[in-house]
């Protein structure tokens, strides 16, 4: 009886990477060319952007708010460090810049949802606005070429190898679970975000986990941003909206709670693997473009179902144990 | 702390909804009144209601405003579709400075934000407002004609530009033909992919007019005309960059061999080809895109791309404030007109980079 308990816990607690492992097995079944070297690095650098946004996504939702100005955050401080970057030539100065702004922008985030308690939802809707209006206001609709070595930050192959874009994935993602796992802060953001009456007795300063939450999920933005802008080799403001609900696709299919409280960096991962790999293999197969939307659809609320039933399972052995 | 707070709030509060009456007032009574009389009248009123220092320069706003009326300043108004994108905007440059040489117009421009709906709210606006002639940049031509014949009918000239006039009979239109942008294009490009050349394609948005109209010229020119080119897939890319970008990561693993790109814009196909430069494999690949803009031009300089075809804003400012003049004038009610594309390519890319420098899009 404890055996099966046991077996059944793992089967849940790893049931989005059990989705992805399927997939990936049956995407090897059906195209040759899917398990090559290339193709899985093809495969990392395309979902890079949305992964580290995830990451912020992800601990945002934990605390049971949510962020939708990371897109167009990305947008905004990638271009501006392009910009800063063309002006200078300094790389150090303008990727330091970059994350200076989408720290700001998670100030002021931070400033609305925790300190004056608005709905993040409206607060970070508004930010979209106000963010792609600072850089456009700037750039005048155009969008900047020639950003020389700037590249490096998207296309740089490190140690001949690691593409730098799959580099900043592992690196995001192991502060990530340090952050949510092994600091005061990270257990601060569970506790928030299953119970905020709870935490506040227990002496969590609730404003504060949330206004640093929203400026970390910044940062970010922000690095996703530069890295989006170095993969295509150029500014363009316009290219970080929409990727905020990337993010909110990715997290949910990694198994994060929309109701928080519940939420993982490695599930958040996974999850956005699960996407990118589900899109790489229709590409190999060529199959039509009205119809990959469909699929990408259903395969979507597949895998939340999938998740949310084991969970559900979960909790029934719990009592039934006692 | 928190008091302070509060009261500067109330304040703010207080401050914000003086100002918005004041304003609502001003609006009610113009669209009900008849211009002169009404800038009189406002003006008094306001001076009474206000304080006595601001007087003064009520009085002097509305001399001025008479002042124009004698002189019969025309007042026009541009409605482009996003003053973010860079298309809609050196449009708007173009025109903006394409009206100074019409000393009797000056021109307000009211952004749409890609938004239909702020569109046309802005449209109906314009025309209660008494303007005297509207140049609308339409997101969804289609879905605009109708209303914009009714206003033309009322008596609010109106034209479509860079788009079709959506089957509208009554307004002016200054447009170019997709399907001949993507012919000329896919002229260039029938010459130089090779025999039982494989290629991919990327479109726009579903259903987008531009892409399926520019998909029809290089079918009749390049597919038609080369039956041996084979087509290895096609799919939407919607306009952006990195999906191009993804897509053409994609195809590089599925199929051995590409031999060129043809996209639907530029930026589809200039991220094409930073997927294709990262494998190494873009020397024996041709790309070709439409649109032209800085980004293209640039590219091909640097022997990227391999030829565009570009809508020149120019030209349709020109040509569009001659319909106005005349339309002004009362010597015709409308005109509809088809700017020609232009093809860029290796020959005359220096001749479009001194173009984009002198509208600032490349610094």
């Amino acid at each position: 009886m404890k055996q099966q308990i046991k077996i059944k816990g793992t089967l849940q607690k790893y049931s989005t990477i059990i989705i992805l492992l399927a997939m990936i097995m049956l995407s090897a079944i059906l195209s040759s060319t899917f398990l090559t070297t290339t193709n899985i690095m093809n495969v990392l650098k395309q979902v890079s952007v949305v992964t580290i946004l995830s990451f912020a996504q992800c601990m945002i939702i934990i605390t049971g708010e949510i962020d939708l100005s990371l897109g167009t955050v990305a947008g905004m401080a990638g271009s501006y460090a392009v910009i800063l970057y063309v002006a200078t030539g300094s790389l150090v100065l303008s990727f330091g810049f970059g994350m200076i702004l989408g720290a700001l922008v998670g100030l002021i985030n931070g400033l609305f949802i925790a300190y004056f308690k608005l709905p993040s939802f409206i607060v970070t809707l508004a930010m979209q606005s106000i963010t792609f209006g600072a850089i456009t206001l700037y750039t005048k609709g155009n969008n900047i070429y020639r950003i020389g070595d700037f590249k490096i930050f998207g296309q740089k192959e490190l140690f001949g190898f690691l593409p730098i874009t799959i580099f900043f994935i592992i690196l995001m993602c192991i502060i990530m679970i340090i952050l949510l796992r092994y600091t005061k802060f990270g257990r601060y953001l569970y506790a928030v975000g299953s119970n905020s009456e709870s935490a506040v007795a227990a002496g969590i300063q609730v404003t504060k986990v949330k206004w640093v939450a929203f400026i970390i999920s910044g940062i970010f933005a922000a690095i996703g941003g530069m890295v989006l802008m170095g993969r295509l080799n150029a500014g363009i403001p316009s290219e970080g909206q929409g990727y905020e609900t990337d993010a909110i696709m990715a997290t949910v299919v990694g198994g994060t709670s929309f109701s928080g409280g519940v939420g993982t960096a490695t599930g958040t991962l996974v999850g956005s693997l699960i996407i990118g790999v589900l899109n790489n293999i229709m590409n190999l197969l060529g199959v039509e473009a009205y119809t990959q939307r469909i699929i990408k659809g259903f395969l979507i609320i597949i895998a939340v179902l999938f998740d949310v039933r084991s969970k559900q399972k979960k909790s029934t052995i719990k009592i039934m144990s006692k | 702390m928190k008091k302070l707070v509060s009261i500067l709030l109330v304040l703010v509060l207080l401050v914000g909804t003086v100002v918005s009456c004041g304003k609502d007032k001003s609006t009610d009574k113009s669209s009900k009144e008849e211009a002169k009389e009404e800038v009189k009248e406002e003006a008094k009123e306001e001076a009474k209601e206000e304080v006595k220092e601001e007087a003064p320069e009520e009085k002097e706003k509305a001399e001025e405003e008479s002042d124009a009326s004698d002189d019969k300043k025309y007042k026009i108004a541009l409605l482009p579709t996003d003053m973010a994108a860079t298309f809609a905007a050196w449009l708007a440059q173009e025109l903006e400075k394409e009206v100074e040489k019409y000393p009797n117009m000056e021109m307000t421009i009211l952004d749409s934000k890609n938004v239909l709906s702020t569109q046309l709210a802005n449209l109906e606006n314009c025309v209660a407002q008494g303007y005297d002639y509207i140049i609308l940049h339409p997101l969804e031509p289609d879905a605009e004609a109708e209303i914009v014949d009714q206003y033309v009918s009322e008596g609010t000239p109106i034209m479509m530009i860079n788009q079709s006039d959506g089957g509208s009979e009554l307004c002016s239109n200054v447009d170019a033909d997709p399907i001949e942008q993507g012919a000329i294009v896919a002229e260039v490009a029938a010459e130089k992919i090779p025999e039982n050349g494989k290629v991919v394609i990327l479109m726009g948005p579903s259903g987008n007019s531009h892409s399926i109209g520019r998909r029809e010229g290089f079918q009749q020119y390049l597919f038609d005309v080369r039956p041996d080119i084979e087509i290895l897939d096609e799919q939407l890319a919607d306009w952006e960059k990195s999906k191009g970008m993804n897509y053409m990561e994609d195809w590089m693993q599925a199929y051995p061999q590409i031999d060129a790109v043809i996209s639907m814009n530029d930026a589809m196909a200039l991220g094409a080809l930073e997927a294709a430069k990262a494998a190494g494999k873009d020397e024996n690949m041709t790309f070709y895109g439409v649109d032209g803009l800085a980004d293209a031009v640039l590219s091909i300089k640097d022997g990227g791309l391999t030829a565009t075809c570009v809508q020149n804003a120019r030209k349709f400012a020109e040509i569009g404030f001659e319909i106005i003049d005349k339309v002004l004038k009362g010597e015709i009610e409308f005109e509809k007109t088809l700017i020609p594309g232009e093809l860029i390519d290796s020959n005359n890319v220096d001749e479009w980079i001194e173009i984009h420098k002198e509208n600032g899009q490349i610094k």
